[in-house]
């Protein structure tokens, strides 16, 4: 207890050094050990740093290793949970919500004393050992909560809401029989839930799950999903490069990002009787930080994630392991 | 894109049927964005670094063309290097990528014709229909005309004849179009106006823009008043002694004399401006966030504004004129020594006035507006004065101590300010103390959007809420043109004239000293 103490002590002479009043719209504790502090996560933080003015913590488990990251933060170093709500109170901005990211594995969360001071949780499934094991974990977890991962997606969600505004589109999504998401690296979690999302928006229930491949059924027809893996993008581990939806009855559409400019995809559209020229979208990767803060300030879970991390839990967890 | 204030009924339909819609952001449909008038000042300022702004943010569609409109020859590379280059020196984020630059480049297109000719729309048509089928843009069009106001009615005329609008007919397309104010000159021209634009369109189709109602500061008054109920309790006449609205610029009239000679400041700024700002500020709670209930409860405002009797008019409406004076160290000249401005010119570049909202909120309280030109500096703002606590305790001996006062600043420094009576440490006296709430501070420079770009994208949508509807303007002129007429009727006299760089002329200061009250220091 004395150990915590000096630290509370180092720490309120730190706040009173900056005790200039700045605006403060939320806390948000960011929680990791130290190798797991990498460049995405600090982007993250940085983000929504520079989206909203916050009082950020960093929650570091284990002895005093200064970290180099660029940010106006306070480390909070402690060896013991039970010590953490005494560190910790002191430094939060009374009257605001608090947001806690999670960076570890969801699995491990617990912050014994503080269940009532946090807001909302932020996960990165990506920690996860398996994305259904994570699904059915937070079907029952009792806060509101949010995924790094989900909002990974958020572009691509945006892209489909955009293109499937035509009833010719919809058609051939609708009758699609197979649609392939390519992603980098070896973690398919983004295009899991990016197939998992399309399965619960368009009312397609599983048939089958085998590694890599997903069946449906959706009025009698069967549809397959095909997660592969593509190494040719600049893009980081997991991001989703390209989706290909193909109806037998309607055509295709093809959205493929570049694998040199990932921020600019391509759009090619072939139906049965014409083709539309290819087109550009621009995935503005400025508007993750947003995203991802303008979920961190709504004090709910959102819906499609609920949703479809319903959907998932369903999936078989051996298919899913890495 | 902000949070939508409102959601029309045709955004709810296209929801349904697009299921990937549901829970993210709206996105506009595939569209051509005509505008006519595009080599103008507001097209290279505002529009196209606006629609640049909003392309790199994904709120247009990938399906999506703007055709600049113009009499002036140019190449197509011609238009695209003038428009690039007004958006990379106006866009609001810069540097601009050459990724992105090039990408809006490629969506932008020109298409020579004197708008006046009717020929011209024929094959304007014929142009864009081809775009159609190159870009996949679906026939969807909205018409910007920024333009001169009496060629507005030709342009629409034209439009109709060359099918480029018209009324829906119950397939997917939509066509539309934005004017920019005056909407007429009178209550007469307002409603000629409106009847033509009537013929072609339906008033769903109309967007009246008034690049005010795009500004953050003016959309969060609602959310301020309607969503926080510490200030909707007591927002009315048991609490708020009276309400000042100033809207002040210190520049002169640059180069629109030939606009300002015919309109003046009460058309420009008053009718207008101004009355949004009212009507928002004193509207009751709408019944729901559909653009329709917004504006039902800004129109009941302007139904309830008392009209002047000819004592009063004479008494609380004050018109001036500026003459030289001093704007930011420097020598500025005389409105009627500007260029093209009649040397004997009686337009106003001032108008003060005390008017009262005759309604269960508001009887009783006084709304001061004071609005001109060559001001000492720009601001815009809107401030609530509370009534005074009694004079006992701490005001005994204290009979003129200051109101609490609920300030909005419009512009510039968005923001809002409370400024309260506070003790003076280590003494007894009471001192005003300001409490402020700046949205650079929180949001940050770059995550305020334009005007433009929110109301463009409005347009786009479908969503009207932030555009004056027809029996806005109407009303609005109806109150205001019984005291054009009065004014016109009689000629400026000396004690009309105010130095650039001051407040004013006296007049409008004796105007609420006669209450007992004074401006806001600003």
């Amino acid at each position: 207890m004395n150990h915590s103490l000096t630290i509370l002590q180092e720490l309120m002479e730190k706040v009173k050094k900056e005790s200039r009043q700045h605006p403060c719209l939320f806390n948000f504790i960011l929680y990791a050990k130290k190798e797991h502090i990498d460049s995405y996560l600090t982007s993250v933080v940085k983000r929504i740093s520079n989206e909203y003015p916050c009082n950020i913590l960093l929650l570091q488990e284990g002895d005093r290793e200064e970290i180099m990251v660029d940010l106006p933060i306070f480390s909070i170093y402690f060896s013991n949970k039970e010590e953490l709500p005494l560190l910790l109170f002191p430094l939060l901005k009374s009257d605001l919500p608090t947001y806690l990211l999670f960076a570890e594995d969801p699995a491990e969360f617990s912050l014994p004393g503080m269940e009532n001071y946090i807001t909302k949780v932020i996960f990165d499934s990506s920690r996860a050992p398996d994305l259904s094991s994570f699904a059915k974990r937070m079907i029952d977890f009792p806060y509101p909560f949010a995924d790094l991962a989900w909002n990974r997606i958020e572009q691509w969600q945006q892209l489909f809401a955009e293109q499937f505004n035509r009833k010719d589109k919809l058609n051939l999504m609708s009758r699609a029989s197979s649609v392939s998401i390519f992603y980098k690296g070896i973690c398919p979690i983004q295009a899991l839930y990016l197939q998992a999302w399309m399965a619960f928006k368009l009312g397609w229930k599983i048939a089958s799950f085998e590694k890599d491949v997903i069946r449906y059924l959706h009025q009698g027809e069967e549809i397959i999903v095909q997660l592969i893996a593509d190494e040719t993008s600049v893009l980081s581990h997991g991001r989703i490069t390209a989706v290909h939806i193909e109806s037998k009855t309607d055509g295709q559409m093809r959205f493929i990002r570049d694998p040199q400019k990932p921020h600019v995809a391509t759009i090619e559209q072939m139906f049965l009787n014409y083709c539309e020229m290819p087109s550009i979208y621009f995935f503005d990767e400025e508007r993750f930080g947003r995203s991802l803060s303008m979920e961190v300030c709504k004090n709910f879970t959102n819906k499609s994630l609920y949703h479809t991390l319903t959907e998932i839990a369903n999936y078989p967890q051996e298919a899913l392991c890495r | 894109m902000g949070q939508p204030l409102g959601i029309d009924k045709e955004f709810q339909h296209h929801r349904i049927t697009n299921p990937f819609e549901e829970g993210l952001l709206r996105k506009p449909k595939p569209a051509i964005l005509t505008i006519f008038g595009a080599t103008g000042d507001l097209a290279h300022k505002k529009l196209f670094p606006a629609l640049y702004m909003m392309m790199r943010q994904n709120q247009l569609s990938t399906n999506f063309a703007i055709v600049g409109i113009g009499r002036r020859d140019k190449t197509l590379q011609e238009f695209r290097e003038e428009m690039c280059a007004s958006v990379r020196k106006y866009a609001r984020i810069k540097p601009v990528d050459d990724t992105s630059i090039q990408s809006f480049s490629e969506r932008l297109f020109y298409f020579k014709t004197d708008i006046q000719d009717p020929k011209g729309y024929e094959a304007l048509s014929n142009f864009l229909k081809e775009l159609d089928i190159k870009l996949g843009t679906q026939g969807n069009r909205l018409h910007y005309l920024s333009v001169q106001p009496e060629i507005v009615t030709t342009i629409v005329e034209n439009l109709a004849k060359s099918n480029l609008i018209y009324k829906p007919n119950g397939d997917d397309r939509f066509s539309r179009v934005i004017i920019e104010k005056p909407f007429g000159h009178d209550l007469n021209s307002a409603k000629e106006l409106q009847n033509t634009l009537r013929q072609y369109l339906e008033e769903d189709q109309i967007y009246r823009i008034d690049h005010y109602l795009g500004k953050e500061t003016v959309q969060n008054l609602l959310v301020f008043r309607f969503a926080n109920i510490l200030f909707e309790s007591i927002w009315n006449n048991r609490y708020i002694d009276h309400v000042q609205i100033t809207v002040a610029e210190d520049i002169g009239i640059g180069s629109r004399a030939g606009f300002y000679e015919k309109e003046g400041l009460f058309r420009d700024i008053m009718q207008n401006h101004f009355i949004q700002l009212l009507c928002l500020m004193a509207m009751e709670p709408p019944a729901n966030l559909i653009s329709n209930s917004i504006r039902d409860e800004k129109v009941k405002v302007l139904q309830c504004l008392r009209q002047f009797s000819k004592e009063d008019m004479e008494k609380y409406v004050v018109r001036g004129q500026y003459t030289e004076g001093l704007i930011k160290g420097e020598r500025v000249a005389s409105y009627r020594n500007e260029l093209n401005v009649d040397k004997h010119s009686d337009t106003a570049t001032f108008g003060a006035m005390r008017l009262f909202i005759d309604n269960m909120r508001w009887s009783g309280v006084p709304f001061y507006a004071r609005a001109g030109k060559r001001l000492p500096k720009r601001c815009t703002e809107i401030s609530l004065f509370f009534k005074k606590m009694p004079e006992i305790l701490f005001f005994k001996d204290m009979p003129h101590h200051p109101h609490n006062v609920l300030s909005f600043r419009i512009q510039p420094e968005e923001g809002i300010h409370v400024l309260f009576n506070c003790k003076v440490p280590g003494q007894s006296t009471i001192q005003s103390v300001k409490m402020n709430f700046e949205y650079t501070n929180y949001f940050g420079d770059n995550n305020i959007p334009e005007a433009y770009e929110r109301l463009i994208s409005d347009s786009l949508l479908g969503d009207s809420t932030l555009f004056a509807r027809c029996d806005e303007s109407i009303n609005s002129w109806e109150f205001f043109e019984p005291i054009l007429e009065h004014m016109e009727k009689i000629p400026l006299s000396q004690e009309n004239f105010y130095a650039s760089g001051s407040w004013g002329p006296k007049a409008a200061d004796e105007m609420i000293q006669r209450d007992q009250r004074a401006w806001k220091n600003l």
